[in-house]
């Protein structure tokens, strides 16, 4: 393992950033930390890269603990969330800050730094300084900064949170690409799931200091460990009591239940339907368009569910009766997930 | 139509008011040192400002203001650091200590120091012993000027350092920097228009001061009188001409550094864009 925290406890007063928090990361992979903002993602971070203190627990890199290592003995490469780039240097100066700092001959650091803007595909714009660049350039250049003097292990706080959408799609592709091509072991911090999960090889969901679960996207999405997961991936919905909708086994003590709307499928009256006998009877409460699909919250039995429906079929309209059918739930207990199909998928009896 | 006409009628208005106010509040009065300065020739106004007791009270202005100034933007840079970069108790306390300089009568801090400095004061004896004079002295002038203008350079610094965080700092700091040089290359350029403009502030107010010191100097010609003082006495003694012809001096001077400021200014706004 190469990055390994184990048992890191970090306070600030009453208030538990780190709880407990164990992980470790294999060497080469790009490691997502999720979770909602206060969760403490950043503090674990911080505490990786030295900018911060754990109270107890261990952190070791390359197997060597640090916790007594300087932030700037580290060698790891940082990527703040707003950049901090020198606002009083030129991109140039900026790329080559690490280097001069450890005193590297000026020609290597020339090639060096050259290298890395042609890499970032920033040429032509040495002498800019960070008031004149985009968001992107700047995140670029924060990259390029970060990795000049050859880090063993580059963490990003946040990298995308300052960009507008549709160069953060471009940028997140840029990113994974560039590590991948430095296989550099990375670790970012994101509160965005669809950044985390397109990005990353592994998520480590953080929540309340806690880590809630690690493991691969496909992972994180499909097989949610704890009520936390289940409900903060995905667009969940979460439900009180799933009890009211009947074709669910009976799990003792279990009450709540996590849908997310590709457990769904909404069937307008006169549309040929799998499995009339257990669907749900809904009311349609709102409709939005979302370019690929049409977003509808239906009103069934008392929760608010979103269903998404193809734009080519046909229309539904606000108030309109619809059935729905709930092909499965996540349903959660305190320290446990449970994923349950709808009976009618393989109970013969109830099909057509 | 009307509007533009109205907002266009509202502006000249404004600018109007303005130069008007500027004119009789400042253009004019300087206008009469000048002018009261050489109401007698050229001759005259010579021979007044290298008069050997204007010379003196000006040299001790200028000891007495860049001692300021070395003071001001060494304490400004150590407190402004230390205020934004770290947290510790009692410092939002400091932030307003910091202001009383500026916030309370000039007289009132001669004062201070006359009691503090003084034969009732309780470090006249230990002074007293090694032998110093601070009141009716050239220390004691020092040490007011240097009271008055402490705040300068800190007020123009700190909320410079305030809004741009620590970030870059940390930035550097993970690239192997260590203070000096993270404070050499990262921080102080980001202050460096700021801490000029501070010390540019208070080179001037050390120089104008006058309640202060007119307390603690004791009014001792050619010892302990400032350009300001010396003016002072030279109205009273109904020397007028020679009063205008000194307070010349502290007016070049003064439009001197507001010259260089904006000579600064420019320069550091080309440089920037």
């Amino acid at each position: 393992m190469y990055v390994a925290l184990d048992d890191v406890n970090k306070n600030y007063g009453d208030y538990k950033a780190s709880d407990h928090v164990s992980f470790s990361i294999e060497k080469g992979k790009l490691t997502g930390l999720l979770g909602p903002s206060g969760s403490g993602k950043t503090t674990i971070l911080r505490m990786i890269a030295g900018l911060e203190t754990p109270d107890s627990g261990t952190i070791s890199i390359d197997g060597t603990v640090v916790n007594d290592i300087p932030a700037s003995k580290r060698g790891i490469g940082f990527v703040f969330q707003n950049y901090a780039l020198f606002s009083y240097m030129s991109v140039y100066d900026n790329i080559a800050f690490g280097l001069s700092v450890k005193k590297v001959p000026k020609d290597r650091i020339k090639s060096r730094v050259n290298e890395l803007i042609s890499l970032v595909g920033l040429k032509g714009m040495e002498n800019r300084y960070p008031s004149q660049l985009s968001g992107g350039q700047r995140q670029r250049v924060a990259f390029a900064r970060a990795i000049a003097p050859g880090p063993k292990l580059l963490l990003l706080d946040e990298p995308f949170a300052a960009i507008d959408a549709k160069v953060r799609v471009e940028l997140r592709t840029w990113l994974k690409e560039m590590i991948e091509k430095l296989s550099i072991t990375s670790i970012f911090v994101t509160h965005d799931q669809d950044e985390a999960i397109e990005v990353a090889d592994q998520i480590i969901i953080i929540d309340h200091g806690r880590v809630e679960q690690s493991g691969t996207p496909v992972e994180i999405y499909q097989q949610p460990r704890t009520a936390f997961t289940a409900s903060f991936v995905g667009n969940a919905t979460v439900i009180p009591d799933y009890h009211i909708f009947s074709h669910f086994e009976d799990i003792h003590g279990a009450n709540t239940a996590v849908i997310r709307p590709e457990f769904l499928h909404l069937t307008r009256a006169g549309e040929v339907e799998q499995f009339p006998n257990s669907s749900e009877v809904g009311t349609v409460e709102s409709i939005l368009f979302r370019g690929s699909h049409m977003e509808i919250k239906v009103w069934v039995k008392g929760s608010l569910l979103t269903v998404n429906r193809p734009i080519e079929e046909s229309r539904v309209e606000i108030g309109e009766k619809v059935h729905i059918f709930i092909y499965q739930i996540f349903v959660t207990t305190r320290d446990k997930v449970y994923h349950l199909k709808n009976k009618a998928l393989y109970d013969d009896s109830v099909v057509i | 139509m009307k509007e533009k006409g109205n907002s266009k009628a509202i502006k000249w208005l404004l600018i109007i008011i303005s130069a008007v106010f500027l004119f009789i509040m400042v253009i004019m009065p300087l206008f009469t040192v000048i002018s009261g300065a050489l109401q007698k020739g050229l001759g005259f106004y010579i021979g007044a400002i290298t008069d050997k007791y204007t010379l003196k009270a000006l040299i001790l202005t200028i000891k007495a203001a860049f001692a300021s100034v070395i003071v001001t933007s060494i304490f400004g840079l150590i407190a402004a650091w230390a205020v934004t970069r770290y947290s510790f108790p009692g410092k939002k306390i400091i932030k307003s200590i910091i202001d009383i300089p500026v916030t309370i009568s000039p007289v009132i801090c001669g004062m201070i120091f006359l009691l503090l400095f003084g034969r009732q004061g309780f470090i006249y004896p230990l002074l007293d012993k090694v032998g110093i004079d601070v009141i009716f002295a050239v220390p004691g002038i020092i040490i007011v000027t240097v009271f008055v203008t402490l705040p300068m350079v800190f007020r123009e610094i700190v909320p410079v350092l305030e809004a741009r965080g620590t970030q870059e700092e940390e930035a550097a700091a993970m690239m192997g920097a260590d203070g000096w040089t993270i404070f050499r290359r990262v921080t102080f350029p980001s202050v460096k228009w700021p801490f000029i403009y501070g010390i540019i502030l208070s080179a001037s107010r050390a120089m104008g001061e006058f309640g202060a010191v007119s307390v603690i100097s004791g009014h001792l010609r050619g010892l302990t009188n400032t350009l300001p003082l010396h003016i002072e006495i030279l109205f009273n003694e109904f020397n007028t001409t020679e009063a205008f012809a000194v307070s010349s001096i502290l007016v070049i001077l003064s439009i001197a550094l507001m010259l260089l400021r904006l000579l600064l200014q420019q320069y550091s706004s080309r440089k920037r864009t």
